[in-house]
């Protein structure tokens, strides 16, 4: 194996494991928000949420090497606050995963508050639970599963991330070269050993995170075994 | 109503049917061509379509279209950003020897559209499988302060975006693509840049072949012999590119 | 004195309640499905916004829901599935703040005799079960203001009778009001000692529940029920069977150990009893009660019977061909056969 195909798989980890994390703590909360809301703007919020599953992955990287750009206000403003830049960075493909994953993070986050709140979270209003007591001792237990679902769903999904890398990444070792990267230069230099070995990899690694989501997705809720 | 409906749809479908079986006076031919020449391509059948021949363009990248010709994709002819892809399609049975053709040269310049740099990164297509990156990275270490911070663009036309979206300062990129883009925008900054001195790098040798399994060898005769001719190859130094002196193959 | 109003705009008609009621321990209310129970139940807990809600003349609806002291059991009150029995019991007493009464989950289980639950998963638990955890989860709650909908219609009426009296006890012991909300008169009847009934949102009825019951029966074409008082004499080994009497009187009733508990209470339903002049010796029946005729209606094209046994009441139907038949008048003495009770 490569130096830098070892590189390149532990870089893709650290990616879908921080953009999993980050995207659970984001949506949480918003999920418990947009689950309870049943006001008119409903189908606009969600299928504003859904958008990166239908967008072709390259335009959502080029419109975010569009937004990193230091000529614009949004990368100028990060250029304030940290010195760096955004795009080629590895902070910039966090920022592109959010926004890739978000869906695959929030629905099932979305429907295991719904059935929460259709079955459980009523009862515990009327017997006279505080809206604290009830988040915290028989929302999240019961939201355990989802919360397991999202993440493996999110993390499962980022390591299969390349259109987007590729329109900003800039394809630099151990800051923005991901597996699916370091596969499309083997192929395109028609090192196929090489190629194939990485890929075995990689579809061991996400069998492996679907099976356990799986695992997760006995019961759409926590239940006592 | 079902009955008017069927009626209808039977209608309809005969239409489609001759439409689709007429005879064409046109023939048509598949051709794959390397995604930076792609509109180039389409920009010089404009000005002088082939008689007789329904051009059909399918872009992508060297690589993805050596595997897709390789794997039994019905392309007629394959115009490639390389001489590496076209030689080995030939090496292994794929394609005609006979039918070789350098259409153009790869024509490098050095753009840096901000006097002010926004940081030391240069944009590059990516040496590994691309002949311009090859090309550029050849003379950014001959001509840079080491350590140089590449930025690869996976085709030249990526690393073109990198400068052009402004997060990248300067580049080695296609002097086609900032003739396109100027002459699409009429924007300064696609004029802020200098033409690389063809001695100081190795040369981009865009080769084109005829793909053995085709059925319109006339067609693509054609295509090629236009793509050769005088007035054409005129054209092309004038949207960027250089040309050879003969048709031999390296 | 309890006083309650209440106003919510619904789609069919308005709920719109201004209810003064003598101090009770368990309040029942009745009404036909759609009448506006459950959301009336639903607007003083807090689940559903009201217009306004006064109790005691205290506005209450701008309270959250863990702040007014009252504790809803919903109709499809779910167990949490991520604890079992005992961590379901042990949730409210935990997480529910600003504890009213002094109950404990030893006491409560003890009561409901839900020891040998305490370790099943919910999933496990047949209906009757998980309708008897979830009551004692409520109680543990610990308010003294507790609204209960349908909480006991997956038990049968022997275990359903049981459970009712010792939601009496606890509502004595522990000055808990209780407000049942269900559509059988029958549970009601045995449990509250006062009745509403609820109609297209208003109360149409109110007050002791004989009383109410007595007039649902003349206006409603509802099946009257009779209520017996009745003191326990001896348990009868050989037969199985307890003999009781009834207060006030001589007349005994012999009854199966299942309808006998401590609230010393027996619901008859009219189906069960069947007249006639013939005295008892004369007949094979057992179970027969010496009766007054002090009443009779046609009412729906039914005569609608009431009868005075030793100062307490039964109600009776018979069709006309029978009173034809039978030509019974007021103030006969009649013998009533009370059937289903051995």
């Amino acid at each position: 194996m490569l130096q830098s195909d070892l590189t390149a798989l532990w870089l893709t980890i650290k990616l879908a494991f921080i953009t999993a994390v980050l995207l659970l703590v984001f949506c949480i909360p918003l999920a418990y928000k947009l689950a309870g809301y049943n006001g008119k703007f409903k189908p606009f919020l969600e299928a504003l949420i859904a958008m990166p599953l239908v967008l072709p992955p390259t335009l959502l990287g080029f419109y975010l090497l569009v937004l990193f750009s230091p000529d614009h206000a949004f990368g100028q403003f990060w250029f304030w606050l940290t010195g760096t830049q955004l795009a080629f960075s590895f902070q910039g493909v966090v920022i592109g995963s959010l926004f890739y994953s978000l869906p695959f993070v929030m629905q099932p986050l979305v429907a295991g508050f719904k059935h929460i709140n259709q079955t459980y979270n009523e009862a515990a209003i009327a017997l006279g639970l505080s809206p604290f007591k009830r988040f915290v001792h028989l929302i999240i237990p019961l939201l355990k599963p989802s919360i397991g679902s999202a993440f493996a769903l999110g993390f499962a999904h980022t390591l299969g991330e390349f259109g987007l890398v590729l329109m900003i990444g800039g394809n630099i070792q151990g800051q923005t070269q991901v597996v699916s990267i370091a596969l499309y230069d083997h192929v395109e230099s028609l090192n196929y050993t090489a190629a194939h070995q990485l890929s075995l990899i990689l579809l061991a690694i996400s069998f492996a995170c679907l099976v356990l989501l799986f695992k997760f997705n006995k019961s759409i809720v926590g239940v006592k075994q | 109503m079902s009955k008017l409906y069927n009626t209808w749809l039977g209608y309809f479908l005969c239409v489609i049917c001759m439409l689709s079986c007429s005879v064409n006076a046109k023939e048509t031919l598949q051709v794959a061509v390397a995604s930076n020449f792609k509109t180039v391509l389409e920009t010089l059948l404009k000005k002088s379509p082939l008689p007789n021949v329904d051009v059909k363009i399918s872009a992508a990248s060297s690589g993805v279209l050596y595997s897709q010709i390789v794997h039994g994709a019905p392309f007629d002819v394959f115009l490639s950003a390389d001489d590496f892809r076209p030689q080995s399609l030939i090496k292994e049975g794929y394609a005609e020897q006979s039918s070789l053709i350098t259409y153009a040269l790869g024509e490098l310049a050095l753009w840096q559209p901000k006097a002010e740099k926004v940081n030391d990164k240069v944009a590059i297509a990516n040496p590994r499988f691309s002949p311009y990156g090859r090309a550029s990275e050849y003379y950014a270490n001959n001509h840079f302060k080491k350590p140089i911070n590449y930025v690869y663009g996976n085709n030249i036309t990526h690393a073109f975006q990198f400068v052009q979206s402004g997060n990248v300062g300067v580049g080695l990129v296609a002097v086609s693509s900032l003739k396109a883009a100027y002459s699409n925008t009429q924007d300064q900054k696609y004029l802020e840049y200098t033409v690389l001195p063809t001695n100081q790098y190795p040369d981009i040798i865009q080769q084109g072949v005829i793909i053995s399994s085709t059925k319109k060898h006339a067609s693509a005769k054609q295509l090629m012999q236009f793509l050769m001719a005088e007035a054409t190859q005129q054209q092309l130094i004038e949207l960027g590119y250089r040309i050879k002196d003969n048709n031999a193959s390296k | 004195m309890i006083k309650l109003s209440l106003f919510k705009a619904l789609n069919n008609f308005d709920l719109d309640i201004n209810l003064e009621l003598e101090s009770f321990n368990v309040l029942g209310v009745f009404g036909p499905s759609g009448s506006g129970k459950s959301t009336l139940l639903r607007c003083i807990s807090g689940l559903e916004p009201a217009k306004s809600v006064h109790i005691n003349n205290q506005p209450v609806h701008e309270l959250p829901s863990d702040k007014r002291g009252i504790t809803l059991q919903l109709q499809s009150c779910p167990l949490f599935p991520h604890l079992d029995v005992a961590g379901n019991l042990a949730f409210t007493q935990k997480h529910c703040g600003n504890k009213q009464t002094s109950l404990t989950l030893q006491y409560v289980v003890k009561t409901l005799e839900l020891q040998d639950l305490l370790n099943r998963d919910v999933q496990s638990l047949s209906g009757g079960e998980r309708q008897r955890v979830v009551f004692a989860r409520t109680l543990l709650a610990g308010q003294k203001f507790i609204m209960l909908d349908e909480p006991f219609s997956a038990l049968d009426w022997s275990l359903r009778f049981k459970t009712l009296t010792k939601l009496n006890e606890l509502a004595v012991k522990f000055n808990i009001k209780f407000i049942i909300v269900s559509h059988s008169l029958k549970e009601l009847l045995f449990c509250c000692d006062t009745l509403i009934q609820l109609d297209k949102g208003k109360v149409i009825n109110q007050g002791a529940s004989a009383h109410v019951a007595k007039a649902i029966y003349a206006n409603d074409r509802q099946t009257p029920l009779s209520l017996i008082n009745y003191d326990v004499v001896k348990f009868d080994e050989d037969y199985g069977l307890y003999q009781l009497q009834l207060q006030q009187s001589e007349q005994p009733l012999f009854v199966l150990p299942a309808l006998v508990d401590s609230s010393n209470k027996l619901i008859i339903e009219s189906e069960q009893m069947s007249l006639s002049a013939l005295k008892p010796e004369q007949t094979t029946h057992s179970n027969v009660l010496k009766s007054v005729l002090t009443q009779a209606e046609l009412i729906n094209n039914k005569w609608q019977l009431t009868l005075n046994v030793d100062g307490q009441t039964l109600y009776c139907l018979a069709s006309r061909r029978v009173w034809d038949k039978n030509d019974f008048k007021v103030g006969d003495v009649l013998y009533t056969t009370i059937s289903n009770l051995e």
